[in-house]
C-alpha cells in the first residue's frame, strides 16, 4: 500500500485489515526497490 | 527476481505512477500494468493474474484497502502479494 506520510491512523487500519507492506509519499527509492526485492524473495515469484 | 513477473500498478495520479514503473523498469521488470483505481485493477486481474499489485491509498471509486479486501476475499486472488 503507498500512502501519505501524514495517514498514520489509514496506516493503522490497513495493518489491522492485514497488509503487511507499506510504502509512503513521497517514494524514497531505495526503500521502494527493497520492498519490491522482500515480497518477491518472500513469495518466490 | 522474474523480470518477466506481472506487475500491476494502481494509482490515479499520473505522475507518482509513472514514477513507479519507471523504478519498477530500471529493476528489470519489463511486464508491468497501469490501471487508476481499485475497480479497474479488478477488471484487469479478471482477465490477467499479476503476480504483485502495487497500489495507492487515495483512489477515487474503489481506494487500496478496499482493493486489498477485495482481494484478499477471492481465492484466485488471496496470495498475490501485495504492496
Amino acid at each position: 500500500m503507498i500512502t501519505v506520510e501524514k495517514d498514520h491512523e489509514k496506516v493503522q487500519e490497513a495493518i489491522q485489515a492485514g497488509v503487511r507492506d507499506y510504502i509512503v509519499k513521497p517514494i524514497n527509492v531505495e526503500m521502494f526497490k527493497r520492498k519490491i526485492r522482500e515480497l518477491f524473495k518472500l513469495n518466490e515469484v | 527476481m522474474n523480470p518477466f513477473a506481472k506487475i500491476l500498478v494502481v494509482e490515479d495520479e499520473s505522475t507518482s505512477a509513472k514514477l513507479i514503473i519507471y523504478h519498477l523498469r530500471m529493476m528489470g521488470f519489463k511486464n508491468t500494468t497501469e490501471v487508476t483505481d481499485g475497480n479497474s485493477a479488478l477488471e484487469h486481474l479478471k482477465k490477467e493474474k499479476a503476480d504483485l499489485v502495487i497500489a495507492d491509498w487515495h483512489m477515487p471509486n474503489m481506494n487500496g484497502l478496499n482493493l486489498f479486501r477485495a482481494l484478499r476475499e477471492e481465492e484466485l486472488w488471496q496470495d498475490i502479494p501485495f504492496l
